[in-house]
């Protein structure tokens, strides 16, 4: 077999030589890097004077360091709620919209926006929206102020929807409560019968004093979660549904037709055809969508970093900003043993959450 | 109960045309969410105030007669209604209107002072040399008090041409500025006080203004304006990205998926897994290690430190994980019969590589310097550890500079934040807008951003 010896040789060779920049990458910027942070956090190290092995004590010190705590309880709240909440919402609104759609790009486009703009845009854009005096309080004053009109708007509409199908059904059509056409004409009438109950002042916008909630610059508190982090779990959310729905739809129209033919000649309900069909076809979808989600928000880095300028530290710190803040942060020497205690738990952490994720099995393996 | 009625295919027909209108109505309410803030943002860069409250889209730079206004001016001052500048010996006038309340007495006083951007108001410097000629050309009087308008003329006495001509036009207490020819820029002192930042700009300059004193205002030490070093830095470092990832990406992801070497896999593992791992974890080593100058390798070529470079910002991160799993699984998807061929033939791996396989991954190779610009232009974490003189700053670092010095709480500057932040997106735009299946295509290989 000595004539594979040449080809053979040649061919590592040049693997190698393909490989030469990827290694340097994993070896020297990961590897050495990651062993080196391990080795520092059971060190005492300012960057200057020469690491002191300390053994445990950085993980013992983390644990009694509040700052690290709120960090911790964060992160974690942080990562169940907004993978929780965007996943629910874009499967939830994937299934009601699933039609064949024209013009997709045009609304990909759209809902990608948020993505391909840097943190720091939609975060500057965040800060300026949450002021005191800024669009979200202004847009809730307005939902405050016009609530007349918003409730004689709904009334309108389910007072004619009502009627309109009742008059249906008694003609004999096989109508639903929420018959699209129908619905098109009482959205209609509401609209316009609010519009003249206002003109005709017989429901007149309240006067009452601007919705004054503040968003970032506080420390206040709402179910144990400080407000900033809400408002930024909310940011997260809001931007991020718009694309994971698109991801569900994709995964929508790969269902093949013949499996709902099946379940209706089975006598399905809708419901049962969602459980049984539509989520596990989406099973892989989901479990990719999931996995990503846990390890981008858990490791969430820039809104606390970018927030932190504006809201108190303690309010939007996370596990990754506690890392940033021990080695530049805090004033003083960096405290690297620490920051790197810190890191090497948050890596740990994220492997364990999606270890648990996987055995759960919240959607089937996809890759 | 009336009996079921027979309905025919169009009933249906129309029942989902319905649907798929709802269904189009949503997906545009949604579109709208996510994208109307953006373009709120990008008219209030406009504004002079995008704190106002209540917010308005009343913002009078996007109003076309005050571009004629402008227009006017410019061409009164010096000729040039683009761009404006003040030239010797020319003369320009501007009608104000005030509201004088009965028992209020007074002639106007006109200042000649330029706003700075932390909202405090100082001389121009040149300080130009003016004659200023008030005069008042008409009463009108109602049953609250009366209306008057006043031209205030100003001439250019000195032998250079101003770039800016600022103005401050105070009336007496209790007077209230009602309009001009060219609306004000602010107005303060309880109304009495109406200011223009520049009454010499032209169209360009007054559309644009806070654009340009973004651009131009904050400065060094050397006082060089610093924002366009930020656009400069933030090009050269993604272009330098791209060209790194098209050179050593897929040479790392072909020798993952067709060459054959002892520890494919693992390596492979290794690759995936360094997606998992978060970059605080490697960031404290890899600064440390670019302080010391790769163990001090950089100091043979007289540098003690790396940080503060470019260097720092390409040398640990040569390869990304993403581009390489990318560009593996994009040369897993091509047939191999194509190289068994060319090795036949006894074209070498090299020549296989270069001469074949390159060429075919044109598109990837596309994806890949779209996503690498891409996310080179906004990288926010490792730029932030490492970048330390405003000099050096990328502009997401700036841009959040920006935001402490100008969104402070005293002077609160937001039209200055949000044009840096305008003029930061564009280029992601326009690459967006020019390569959007591509992106799309990018965004599905790495699963979800």
């Amino acid at each position: 077999m000595s004539w594979l010896r040449g080809p053979r040789r040649n061919e590592l060779f040049w693997a190698f030589l393909f490989l030469l920049p990827l290694l340097w990458t994993l070896g020297v910027a990961f590897a050495y890097a990651f062993f080196r942070a391990l080795w520092w956090s059971f060190c005492d190290y300012d960057l200057f004077a020469s690491p002191k092995f300390v053994g445990l004590a950085n993980y013992a010190k983390l644990f009694a360091d509040l700052h690290f705590l709120k960090a911790l309880f964060h992160s974690l709240s942080f990562a169940v709620i907004v993978t929780f909440t965007q996943t629910f919402l874009a499967l939830l609104l994937a299934i009601a919209l699933n039609q064949k759609i024209r013009g997709l790009t045009f609304f990909r486009a759209a809902f990608y926006t948020p993505s391909i703009l840097s943190s720091v845009i939609v975060g500057l854009i965040f800060i300026w929206f949450t002021y005191r005096r800024g669009v979200v309080n202004f847009l809730l004053t307005v939902a405050r102020n016009y609530y007349p009109y918003f409730l004689s708007f709904l009334g309108l509409v389910i007072v004619m929807q009502s009627t309109l199908v009742l008059w249906g059904r008694k003609r004999g059509f096989p109508v639903r409560a929420f018959d699209p056409v129908y619905l098109w004409i009482s959205l209609f009438v509401g609209g316009v019968g609010a519009f003249f109950l206002g003109h005709f002042r017989l429901i007149q916008p309240k006067s009452m004093p601007p919705v004054d909630i503040i968003w970032l610059e506080t420390a206040e508190k709402f179910l144990g979660i400080p407000r900033p982090l809400w408002a930024i779990m909310a940011l997260n959310i809001g931007t991020t549904v718009p694309t994971m729905m698109l991801f569900f739809l994709a995964g929508l129209q790969d269902v093949p037709r013949e499996l709902y033919e099946v379940a209706e000649l089975d006598g399905a309900s809708w419901w049962a055809k969602l459980w049984y069909v539509t989520i596990p076809a989406l099973r892989p979808v989901m479990f990719l969508v999931i996995t990503l989600g846990l390890i981008g928000t858990l490791q969430m880095f820039d809104q606390a970093a970018i927030t932190s300028g504006v809201a108190p530290l303690d309010s939007v710190i996370t596990l990754a900003y506690y890392v940033y803040w021990n080695m530049f942060g805090a004033g003083g020497l960096p405290r690297v043993g620490m920051a790197a205690a810190a890191a090497i738990f948050l890596a740990v952490l994220t492997l364990v959450v999606v270890l648990i994720q996987r055995r759960v099995g919240i959607g089937e393996k996809a890759w | 109960m009336t009996e079921q009625r027979q309905v025919d295919q169009a009933w249906f027909a129309r029942r989902r045309r319905a649907k798929a209108a709802f269904v189009y109505a949503f997906l545009g309410a949604m579109a709208l969410a996510v994208v109307g803030p953006f373009i709120y943002a990008v008219f209030s860069a406009f504004k002079v105030n995008p704190l106002e409250w209540p917010p308005s889209l009343n913002i009078p730079r996007l109003w076309p007669p005050n571009w004629v206004s402008a227009w006017n001016l410019g061409i009164q001052a010096g000729n040039n209604g683009w761009l404006g500048g003040w030239a010797p010996g020319r003369a320009l006038s501007l009608d104000v209107v005030f509201f004088y309340p009965p028992g209020v007495e007074g002639d106007l006083r006109v200042e000649i002072l330029r706003p700075t951007g932390r909202g405090t108001y100082q001389p121009p410097d040149p300080q130009p040399v003016t004659h200023v000629e008030i005069e008042n050309v008409e009463e009108h009087h109602g049953p609250e008090g009366y209306e008057k308008t006043f031209r205030i003329t100003l001439r250019n006495l000195g032998t250079q041409t101003y770039p800016v001509l600022p103005l401050a036009v105070v009336g007496p207490p209790n007077s209230r500025f009602l309009r001009a020819t060219l609306a004000p820029n602010s107005v303060r002192g309880l109304g009495t006080t109406a200011y223009w930042d520049n009454l010499v700009s032209g169209v360009l300059g007054y559309i644009f203004s806070y654009f340009i004193q973004a651009w131009t205002e904050f400065r060094d030490r050397l006082g060089n304006p610093i924002f366009p070093r930020w656009v400069r830095n933030s090009f050269i470092i993604a272009i330098g990205k791209v060209i790194v990832a098209l050179l050593f990406a897929p040479l790392a992801g072909y020798a993952l998926a067709r060459l054959r070497f002892p520890g494919r896999n693992l390596l492979f593992f290794l690759v995936m897994f360094t997606m998992m791992v978060p970059q605080q974890v490697t960031f404290i080593s890899n600064y440390v290690l670019l302080r010391d100058g790769l163990f001090g390798i950089s100091r043979l070529f007289g540098r003690d430190s790396l940080l503060n470079s470019y260097w720092a910002l390409f040398l640990p991160a040569l390869v990304s994980s993403l581009g390489v799993i990318m560009m593996k699984q994009f040369f897993e998807s091509i047939p191999v019969e194509l190289e068994e061929a060319a090795r036949i033939d006894g074209a070498g791996i090299f020549r296989i590589y270069t001469r074949i396989i390159l060429p075919m991954a044109k598109p990837a190779l596309a994806v890949l310097a779209i996503l690498t610009f891409q996310g080179s232009w906004n990288e926010f974490f490792w730029p932030l550890v490492v970048l330390r003189d405003m000099e050096m700053f990328t502009l997401p670092i700036g841009l959040l500079f920006f935001r402490q010095y100008y969104g402070a709480a005293g002077g609160a500057n937001w039209n200055l934040i949000l044009s840096g932040t305008v003029i930061s997106a564009i280029p992601v735009i326009i690459v967006f807008v020019l390569f959007q299946r591509h992106f799309v295509e990018g965004f599905r290989l790495s699963g979800i951003k």
